[in-house]
């Protein structure tokens, strides 16, 4: 009797029994807006360190583990934006990716100021974050590069330049402009987008027409980038387009047809035919189906600097994790090479690209 | 033998029904798993199929839907130029159908140039880059965008497309719109579904934020989801992925493990349940089964004690089964018999003890009787091989008294002729005397005196010396006789002996011997044996083939290489074949009241063997007579036996 009562519960031991593993993942949380009208940009970011994360975890993970993304869409708030970074903070996660707005700047050094953690955003270009040493890495250089490289450009062609820009997303408009207006010997304006384009399209053509510009100068998404195009097309209005390298999209200039023809976009994509790129590009394309947009790109080159100073550091805490990356030296990016300053600030070269017959060419 | 009492063989019992029990169960388990898998699949197969179903439906709803309105446009002959006709036909197509968000019209150069509804205000956009222009310009008679965002809306929309003559129609879905009507579908615990377009991304989800988000599926721009387990977001689904003929959408539906897990769980439960109580239900009876066993047994058990001390008077408890108080009812009536019969076993005892007894005493005066007789046995035994010695002795003195009557009638005929030569002699003697006291003698008959001694000088002096050989060879045969020594004989001449020594009897019998050879044969022998061995073979054939009748023996030699043989045949009545077997058995005679012995041929046969060292064999035919080989080795002493 005893005898079968311990074969019975040694029974419903097994039966009960079930392994449990251990989380020995590396999580990474993802702060972007991916949904609503700016998500175009999140929405790339993410899908270029997916497709970089897969790679490594099928690879076998970064020194046998596996990287966890935890992706959140902060709906382009700023009070979601803290909200998801507190939480990751509070999870116990040591790694942060995204924030690809340089409006998020604010809402996100009120969380990560002073906490011990690491910080990386493959577009978060405000010039304000430059030459800090923090726990904020970025591989993108300041946003008032871009303003100067389009303003050499533009005293080329141009005299006069209506700036339009989402309000929303100010402090990067800002150092856009401010380079822009260094660097422009013309005169510039000014126009905030506070709602939203569509409702301020037909206002902003007006004040256009009004004001006797000959080029526009934009800091939007490109959706806005399109439409406010497409509205300068209907009015019949030949202008010449700069935008910041946030209103590129390949995959969007059909949206602006023939009225986004012969616009420049300032980017950092420029060699595009090396075999790292096209290697990334047949992955990319592969696994979604469509051109990679340059958030993609950066997201994807980002991750892979990240994952590489990942494996060199002792720890997932910030201090090693800072150490590795500043001393991971010169890396090959996608499309240039990478290298971190003392403040975890890059410097790269940038690149112009002009819309032909529908399509981005890359201007030598 | 190692005891195991019933109990533990019940226990063991029981554990050999349980064990089978729960192995089947734990296959049962196993295969269920693997048929809950394959259910599950299954299902999940059909939600999907289904699903393309659903919104193949779905979708070719507006397609027809927007090519009523394109027939109407095109009925009422509608240009640029009259927006308010437009206007009024899209007002009452609009209303009349759920699916469309807003439409657009544009030109052959791709500018559009007009929209409904009338707010959209992006007449004179240019969409001559727009993948939908491309296709319908390019001959497509319809044409399905990709998602893509609304800007006016911020909305994820599709467009629809179809040509209007040499413009566009196209009418543009906001996708928050189908998950509404999905809704059952998408909604089921645990599971994910989803629409791809042709990019992989999602146009409905479960989760409509995977929509706004713009998410592309993880796998159906690689692989073909068949149930197989796979990662979304960190989890661990069961996925199942079908593309839809339709636009190069796919169906997505994943299945959370768990829910598989639920399944086998549940099921696991279920039959753990089932286990457990009928292992207790079997645990219990066994248990019941085996106190009621014991029980009742131990009864039977005391029973048996009181029957083994002799005890038949106590009785089996009364049992509420019929089967032990049949066993018990039995057991008694057992125990009675057993009581009887033990009773009848004590008295046929004691009358066995007195037969045995009296059977002790019946034995030993057996045994002495059978002593005694073993006694006279004995004593006649050494009688009879007294007798015997004395009877081989008599056969050799009568072999004996054949040589001498043989050897007296030799001597008796020169001993007659000398007797005669004598008397005559005598008279001779007498008459010469007579003459010479007469003086008439004279010189004529002193010479014929004379030469008629002379005569019979020579004639005794031969029969004296006949006699002397006679004698002399029966001195040599007779010494023969009494000697076992060997020497070198002629056996020829000693053969040719033995036949003249029996001869004056034989010619009695009418017995003629002929004696073939090719010349002599010198062996090394014992020829005492050799003598006795002749006369018997001899004397046999003269006594018993030819019984007084008379006839031939012959007597025939041949040598060989180290043996010599020498056969005696008779042409007499001959010897069956069922005695030619027993002839050289001892006291074996067809002549017992004759007085034949039946020791001749045991005694022959022996004297060969073992005297001799040779070998004999007999042929016999009845009616035509017999033959014995005697084969015999040229030395003796080199041959041991043949």
């Amino acid at each position: 009797m005893r005898q079968q009562a311990k074969f019975i519960a040694l029974l419903i031991f097994i039966l009960m029994f079930t392994a449990c593993g251990q989380n020995q993942n590396i999580r990474i949380g993802f702060v972007g807006t991916l949904s609503g009208p700016n998500s175009i940009v999140g929405i790339s970011m993410r899908d270029g360190i997916l497709l970089k994360v897969d790679e490594v975890n099928a690879a076998g993970g970064i020194n046998g583990q596996q990287i966890e993304l935890l992706i959140q869409d902060d709906l382009n708030d700023a009070d979601k934006i803290k909200s998801i970074n507190e939480t990751f903070i509070q999870d116990g996660i040591d790694i942060i990716f995204g924030h690809e707005l340089s409006s998020k700047a604010k809402p996100l050094f009120e969380v990560i100021k002073d906490r011990e953690l690491t910080v990386m955003s493959p577009t978060l270009s405000t010039y304000e974050l430059s030459g800090i040493d923090d726990n904020f890495f970025r591989t993108i250089p300041s946003n008032y590069d871009q303003g100067t490289e389009l303003g050499n450009l533009a005293n080329l062609e141009s005299k006069k330049t209506l700036f339009i820009y989402t309000n929303a997303n100010k402090k990067f408009a800002d150092g856009v402009n401010e380079g822009y207006a260094d660097s422009f010997s013309g005169s510039t304006e000014e126009y905030p987008v506070k709602t939203n384009i569509v409702d301020e399209a037909e206002a902003i053509v007006d004040i256009y027409k009004s004001g006797n510009f000959d080029s526009v100068m934009y800091v939007m998404n490109p959706d806005d980038v399109m439409y406010m195009s497409q509205m300068f097309f209907k009015h019949q209005i030949d202008t010449e387009i700069y935008s910041s390298n946030w209103g590129m999209a390949v995959n969007m200039l059909d949206k602006g047809g023939r009225a986004i023809e012969g616009a420049t976009f300032v980017s950092f994509m420029g060699n595009l035919d090396g075999p790292r790129y096209l290697s990334f590009r047949d992955a990319y394309y592969e696994k979604y189906q469509k051109e990679p947009e340059f958030a993609a790109v950066y997201a994807y080159e980002a991750a892979s600097f990240l994952f590489e100073a990942l494996k060199e550091s002792d720890s997932l805490g910030y201090l090693d994790i800072k150490s590795s990356l500043l001393n991971l030296g010169e890396q090959e990016g996608l499309v240039s090479p990478l290298k971190l300053d003392e403040f975890g600030d890059i410097k790269r070269k940038l690149f112009l690209a002009v819309v032909e017959d529908g399509k981005l060419v890359i201007l030598e | 033998m190692k005891k195991v009492s019933i109990g533990r063989t019940l226990n063991l019992f029981l554990t050999t029904i349980i064990v089978p029990l729960l192995i089947i169960s734990i296959f049962a388990m196993y295969y269920a798993t693997s048929f809950l898998s394959e259910l599950s699949k299954n299902n999940n197969l059909q939600i999907a199929e289904n699903l393309k179903v659903s919104v193949e439906n779905f979708f070719s709803e507006p397609e027809n839907d927007l090519r009523i309105l394109r027939d109407l446009l095109l009925l009422d002959e509608l240009n640029a130029s009259n927006m308010d006709e437009y206007t009024q036909v899209f007002e009452i197509y609009h209303k009349n159908q759920s699916k469309f968000h807003h439409y657009n019209i544009v030109d052959v150069n791709g500018i559009s140039i007009y929209n409904y509804p009338l707010e959209q205000n992006n007449v004179g956009f240019d969409y001559s880059n727009s993948e939908y222009y491309n296709a319908i310009q390019s001959g497509s008679e319809k044409f399905w965008s990709k998602t893509h965002m609304d800007t006016r809306f911020s909305q994820i929309s599709i467009d629809f497309a179809l040509p209007l003559q040499d413009h566009i129609l196209t009418g543009t879905i906001q996708l928050e719109s189908l998950s509404n009507v999905l809704n059952s579908i998408l909604e089921e615990d645990g599971v994910i579904v989803g629409i791809t377009d042709n990019t992989g991304v999602y146009i409905l989800h479960s989760n409509y934020t995977n929509v706004e988000q713009r998410i592309t599926d993880p796998y159906v721009n690689r692989r073909v989801l068949n149930y197989e387990e796979v990662q979304i977001n960190n989890d661990n689904y069961f996925g199942t992925n079908i593309r839809s003929n339709y636009q190069g959408w796919n169906i997505v539906l994943y299945e959370h493990v768990s829910k598989q897990r639920d399944k086998v769980l549940q099921f696991s439960i279920i039959l753990s349940v089932i286990i457990v109580a009928s292992t207790l239900v079997v645990i219990l009876l066994g248990n019941r089964l085996n106190s009621i066993l014991v029980e009742n047994l131990s009864s039977f058990v005391n029973r048996t004690k009181s029957i083994a001390d002799g005890d038949y008077s106590e009785s089996v408890d009364e049992s509420r089964y019929i089967e032990f108080n049949e066993i018990g009812s039995n057991f008694s009536l057992m125990a009675e018999k057993i009581q009887k019969r033990e009773s009848k076993i004590v008295a046929q005892n004691r009358e066995i003890e007195t037969m045995n007894r009296n059977l002790e005493l019946r034995v030993q005066e057996r045994t002495k009787e059978l002593q005694e007789s073993n006694e006279m046995l004995e004593q006649t035994l050494s009688n009879l091989n007294e007798t015997r010695e004395q009877l081989i002795e008599s056969e050799k003195l009568a072999s004996l008294g054949n040589l001498v009557a043989g050897l007296a009638h030799e001597i008796n005929t020169p001993l007659g002729i000398i007797l005669t030569v004598v008397t005559y002699m005598q008279e001779l003697t007498e008459k010469i005397k007579g003459n010479l006291s007469n003086n008439a003698l004279r010189k004529n008959d002193l010479l014929k005196y004379t030469q008629s001694m002379e005569e019979s000088e020579i004639l005794i002096f031969d029969n004296v010396t006949r006699t002397t050989d006679l004698i002399g060879s029966f001195k040599l045969i007779s010494s023969d006789q009494m000697s076992d020594e060997n020497r070198m004989i002629d056996l020829v001449d000693y053969i040719e002996n033995i036949v003249r020594g029996l001869e004056p009897s034989l010619k009695k019998k009418d017995i003629h011997i002929e004696l073939m050879h090719s010349g002599s044969f010198e062996i090394k022998t014992i020829p005492g044996s050799v003598y006795q061995v002749m006369v018997n073979l001899i004397m046999n054939a003269a006594l018993h083939a030819y019984e007084h009748m008379g006839g031939t023996i012959e007597i025939e030699l041949f040598e060989d290489e180290d043996t010599v043989d020498v056969v005696v045949r008779d042409y007499g009545k001959g010897i069956t074949e069922e005695n030619l077997k027993r002839i050289y058995e001892p006291f074996f005679t067809t002549k017992r009241g004759s007085g034949g012995t039946g020791l001749g041929l045991n005694i022959t046969y022996n004297a060969i063997k073992q005297s001799l060292k040779g070998n004999i064999t007999a042929q016999s035919e009845i009616g035509k007579g017999t033959a014995m080989r005697v084969t015999l080795p040229k030395n003796i002493e080199e041959k041991k036996e043949l």
